[in-house]
């Protein structure tokens, strides 16, 4: 009997190739029961690949899957206790809601009885009782996705995939989507492993998040590990709007990074390996963190410099401003009020993390 | 297109539809002729040909042992035809060309060479002309038509369907008879529908491997050499109106089970 501890998911250095092209690299992962997970990245990093690894639609070259103390490497997606969101759904267009949703019921031989019970518990759930008779190109694609998610629950999986569901979705219906998504994960206690490029969709939603680059983790953490304390440049540019800040390190001490930034003495964070005097680094500093001050601010990181360009976004401005020697360096900002030309900007070190490349 | 070229069109347009359909209705007009003679005029009218075509035990027998070959070869054709299609989807193979190419050779021969090379195969083997030498005949000549239909089905069956299908505990024959085969519906009535006119219609086939008993179209033929009457017009007139039927039929719910898809 597995205890909450055991991961449900334990991925064991898999590797997958196709002809020569690396689709991912001695991939190594532990997801625990009830976790959402997104795994994060660009068309071609290698999400997708380990969303059909787990589902079964592919084999690794080596390495192991074991899903619930069982290795099911070398299992067809038939075998396994997973089920999948398709991105386009796939829900069976000659059928109704109701025989999509107990598709998988029936094949697991439970009494009619039970799929019965199942299936009312799944529609009220997912609110579809009205739709119970319809086929599914008379479902709105929020309709849709719901029927595709009462389907994959349906048969009560370890472990729930979804391949970029919300993507078929309008702008404003996706927002919706995600808290919804979220609030069916809480109250199903399901693990949730779910794959996107939406850098938003991954924030809104996820207990953890996995960004891929070229078949390998950039970084595993949570939303606000990734969006506060990134670890490579990637990362950084990846989510959110970030500035770089380059420069060699004067001194640092446990984490502490003075950096020289084009004359400025800053101070930054590093999370992991703390560099030595002299190695050039890179830190990156979130926009909404640039704090706007009439005169040097006390504490933290200060610089001096000219607004040479404003966009205004609406609830705030996004801000250009040259600093540094000469005005060697622009630093972007975001305002919510109007500020004068000539500013004094501040932020706190620890809001500047130092990259580990 | 100017005013003029368009007139100019739209005749030349119709009188290729009065081409198409005045012998047609010139035949189920000479059907209803109180005469033995074909030709105008027509002075008193009869229903007494059709009549005698419903009375007549021989075209009656003839009727459905033609149908009984259609609805049998079309069932062979139907197998075959879906087995090579499912075989050939999807994924390339060494050989695939050449078995596509020889699923598709018998829709490009000669009716006349393959029906003499069907009767020289069937004497080899043994097999006596008649009702299943046509069987034969016919659903070899027709996998071909299946075959080109559902594979371009096929083609639009999304993957994810049928690995749908298998996420949800599916074996892969589960997924074929729950999901490909509905999917493939459509084209299937189609195609066997297309299979049972060509077979019905089939005479070159029919002639060389029948035995005793004739196809309706043997029949039609013998009647003629004995000379023309308004019994055939009959016959034909019969004959025109079921398969139209069928072949509207055939369009329209393909056209509607197409639609949700």
């Amino acid at each position: 009997m597995p205890t909450t501890e055991d991961p449900i998911v334990h991925i064991d250095g898999i590797s997958k190739s196709f002809g020569k092209t690396v689709a991912l690299q001695r991939l190594d992962m532990k997801i625990r029961p009830g976790e959402f997970v997104t795994f994060l990245g660009p068309s071609g990093c290698g999400k997708s690949t380990t969303l059909r690894l787990l589902g079964g639609f592919a084999q690794p070259d080596s390495g192991r899957i074991v899903l619930g103390g069982e290795d099911v490497t070398r299992l067809p997606p038939n075998k396994r206790r997973v089920n999948m969101v398709f991105q386009d759904y796939a829900l069976f267009p000659h059928m109704t809601v109701t025989r999509n949703i107990t598709f998988g019921l029936e094949l697991k031989r439970m009494t009619r009885d039970r799929i019965a019970a199942r299936l009312d518990e799944l529609l009220s759930f997912l609110e579809l009782d009205a739709f119970r008779d319809r086929f599914p190109d008379q479902l709105s694609g929020g309709q849709r996705q719901r029927v595709a998610l009462a389907r994959a629950l349906a048969p009560d999986p370890d472990l729930l995939l979804l391949d970029e569901p919300l993507g078929a979705l309008d702008a404003r219906l996706r927002a919706q989507v995600q808290l919804e998504l979220k609030d069916i994960q809480r109250r199903t206690g399901k693990t949730f492993f779910f794959v996107t490029h939406d850098q938003d969709e991954a924030l809104t939603m996820s207990d953890r998040i996995v960004v891929m680059n070229q078949g390998r983790v950039e970084q595993d953490g949570t939303p606000e590990d990734l969006y506060l304390r990134p670890k490579s440049r990637f990362v950084a540019e990846f989510i959110g709007e970030t500035n770089l800040l380059s420069g060699p390190v004067r001194h640092a001490d446990d984490g502490r990074v003075a950096i020289d930034w084009f004359g400025m003495q800053i101070e930054g964070r590093a999370f992991e390996r703390t560099p030595r005097p002299g190695d050039m680094v890179t830190a990156a500093l979130r926009l909404e963190k640039v704090g706007f001050f009439d005169a040097r601010p006390e504490t933290g990181n200060a610089v001096q410099g000219r607004v040479v360009n404003r966009v205004f976004k609406g609830s705030r401005t996004a801000v250009d401003v040259r600093v540094g020697d000469a005005g060697a360096a622009i630093l972007k900002a975001y305002v919510d009020r109007e500020v004068p030309d000539d500013v004094w900007l501040g932020w706190d070190p620890a809001n500047l993390a130092v990259l580990q490349d | 297109m100017t005013r003029n070229t368009r007139i100019l069109m739209s005749i030349i347009y119709w009188a290729f539809v009065v081409y198409l359909f005045v012998p047609l209705v010139l035949m189920v007009l000479m059907g209803f002729k109180d005469s033995k003679f074909i030709g105008f005029p027509i002075k008193s009218w009869t229903l007494d040909w059709y009549i005698g075509v419903f009375r007549d035990t021989e075209v009656i027998s003839v009727f459905v042992y033609s149908t009984t070959i259609a609805v049998a070869s079309t069932a062979i054709s139907l197998t075959v035809g879906t087995w090579i299609s499912v075989l050939l989807a999807g994924r390339s193979f060494f050989g695939r060309t050449v078995i596509f190419g020889l699923t598709v050779l018998p829709a490009v021969i000669p009716g006349i060479i393959s029906a003499i090379s069907f009767r020289i195969f069937a004497r080899l083997l043994g097999i006596e002309t008649g009702m299943f030498a046509i069987i034969w005949a016919h659903a070899v000549h027709n996998v071909p038509f299946v075959a080109l239909v559902v594979m371009a089905r096929l083609a639009t069956l999304p993957a994810s369907h049928t690995e749908a299908a298998m996420d949800l505990g599916a074996d892969r024959f589960v997924s074929f008879f729950r999901i490909t085969l509905p999917y493939l519906k459509p084209a299937l009535i189609g195609a066997g529908v297309f299979c049972m006119l060509l077979s019905f219609d089939d005479f070159v086939r029919s002639f060389f491997l029948g035995g005793y008993e004739p196809t309706l179209p043997v029949l039609i033929f013998s009647k003629l050499r004995s000379g023309m009457s308004p019994e055939i017009n009959a016959i034909a007139t019969v004959v025109l109106i079921m398969t139209a039927v069928l072949g509207i039929w055939a369009e329209r719910s393909m056209r509607r089970m197409g639609k949700g898809t």
